[in-house]
């Protein structure tokens, strides 16, 4: 069945046909070409397929798409303004965070939320907010540090 | 895996007799956490999928005995939010914190939880052993069911095709308990092997009023071994009795997996299994114990 749904994706408004079983990842991939969130094992388990719904991260490939209507989405490509990395964007390259790039997408998503709620995190409440999120390159040390490092940048750029 | 329609009811009438006219075609959908992954595996293949998420089912609140009500369609995250909950049953906020991933509990909700019917289920030997009940609904009326009576097996619970669950319902926690829940995993976002749930009342500082303890995921639904607990209540708790209660409960592992040979060897083998139960309720009991001496003195 076709239902016609609105949301805003990335602040831009879309009113969009959808069928009863699409999956909000395929609706953000195929439909409005946001390839950045990744499609990895359809089945909730490695978080490449994080996307912030409403303010908070869920996995895009457990939403459908007609549950979005009406909510508020943010994928990666939302981050940046413009040209200007998000902090927490820039930290990952400078940590060297990023390997094959395939989990960057979802992992800097689950880091925003974090630092939304919390912007003093434990390494302890780092590895928490991750633990969905599943990289294969990098083990995961390089991650924490850059979530760290760019929480001080973001709590040093509110001073 | 199969096409079905979505439907969205506005209320609880509408979707009570949405799931009345689809029958078995339809299946309540929730936070869609167990019910999607099922249904591209194509595990089930319902025609309708009825969201409930428009029906006002969430929310925590307070009863005047100071109990709490939970909304069915409360997410996972939404409890660990609740400062009520946090404060006044500290131990199921513990337990919810180390459920799936962030991502997972924004989603998940209570009542999927429970409806699911899984075996490891993380919250259900926690609810079984607070004494918790269900409330559920459908066109001719409401009904109150006591948690106990809930689990078939695995997948299946007494809720008929046309009932949605509406709350969970937990009595107040005394100041004289103490709860945990202790599991056993191979890694974080991994299911239980097995999960031990025991729920003291204390008399005095020394005597044991009430006990239960409740075993997870290494049965079709989570059991209460009653002959365990039995052996706390009304004695004073000490290393003796704890550890006659952890062999009882490691005992009645062998006399459940015989009814699920598929559970052993699946996640682990079954003396093992034992092994984990006897040194999980050992420690659970002691925890529980020292928590309920802690909220006595405080
Ligand atoms: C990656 C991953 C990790 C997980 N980790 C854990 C974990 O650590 N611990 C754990 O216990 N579980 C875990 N789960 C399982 C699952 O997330 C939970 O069981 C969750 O609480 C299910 O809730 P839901 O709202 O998503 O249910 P849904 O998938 O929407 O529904 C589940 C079933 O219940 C029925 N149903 C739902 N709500 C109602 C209602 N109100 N009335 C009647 N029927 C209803 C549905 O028809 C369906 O059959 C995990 C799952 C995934 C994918
Ligand atoms: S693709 Fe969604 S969690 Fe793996
Ligand atoms: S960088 Fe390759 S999976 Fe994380």
């Amino acid at each position: 069945m076709k239902h016609t749904i609105s949301l805003k994706v990335n602040g831009e408004s879309y009113e969009i046909d959808v069928q009863s079983e699409t999956v909000l990842l395929d609706l953000i991939r195929e439909k409005l070409d946001l390839t950045g969130t990744k499609d990895g094992c359809r089945s909730g388990e490695c978080g490449a397929c994080t996307v912030m719904m409403n303010g908070v991260p869920v996995n895009s490939c457990m939403v459908l798409a007609v549950e979005a209507d009406g909510s508020e989405i943010t994928t990666i490509e939302g981050l940046s303004k413009g040209e200007e990395l998000h902090p927490i964007q820039k930290s990952f390259i400078e940590k060297g965070a990023v390997q094959c790039g395939y989990c960057t997408p979802g992992m800097i998503l689950s880091a925003k939320a974090l630092l939304d709620r919390n912007n003093d995190p434990t390494s302890e409440e780092v590895k928490k907010a991750i633990r969905g999120n599943i990289c294969r390159c990098t083990g995961y040390q390089k991650i924490e540090e850059a979530i760290m490092d760019a929480a001080s940048t973001m709590r040093g750029d509110e001073k | 895996m199969n096409r079905f329609d979505y439907l969205k009811p506005a209320g609880i009438k509408e979707a009570c007799t949405i799931l009345a006219d689809k029958g078995s075609k339809a299946k309540p959908l929730a936070g869609g956490t167990d019910l999607l992954v099922r249904w591209r595996k194509g595990k089930i293949s319902p025609e309708y999928l009825v969201d409930l998420k428009g029906l006002g089912l969430e929310g925590v609140s307070v009863s005047k005995d100071g109990g709490i009500s939970i909304g069915a369609l409360s997410t996972l995250n939404s409890l660990l939010d609740s400062e009520y909950i946090c404060r006044n049953y500290s131990f199921l906020t513990e337990i919810l914190d180390d459920m799936g991933s962030v991502q997972i509990r924004n989603r998940a909700t209570v009542g999927g939880n429970i409806c699911n019917a899984s075996s490891t289920s993380d919250l259900a030997p926690i609810l079984l052993a607070l004494g918790a009940k269900a409330k559920a609904v459908a066109l001719d009326g409401e009904r109150e069911l006591k948690l106990e009576t809930f689990f078939l097996s695995p997948g299946k619970t007494v809720l008929s095709e046309n009932e949605i669950l509406t709350d969970i319902q937990l009595p107040p926690f005394s100041k004289k308990s103490g709860a945990v829940y202790l599991k056993m995993k191979r890694n974080a976002m991994d299911l239980a092997l097995a999960g031990v749930a025991v729920f003291l009342t204390l008399q005095d500082e020394d005597t044991c009023a009430a006990a239960k303890i409740v075993l997870g995921a290494v049965s079709p639904t989570p059991v209460i071994v009653t002959q365990a607990s039995d052996e706390l209540v009304g004695a004073r708790i000490n290393e003796t009795n704890i550890e006659k209660a952890a062999d009882l409960t490691a005992k009645a592992v062998t006399l459940v997996e015989k009814e699920v040979r598929p559970i052993d060897n699946v996640r682990a083998s079954s003396w093992y299994r034992q092994d984990v139960v006897k040194s999980l309720t050992a420690q659970a009991i002691e925890i529980a114990y020292k928590r309920a001496l802690q909220s006595i003195k405080k």
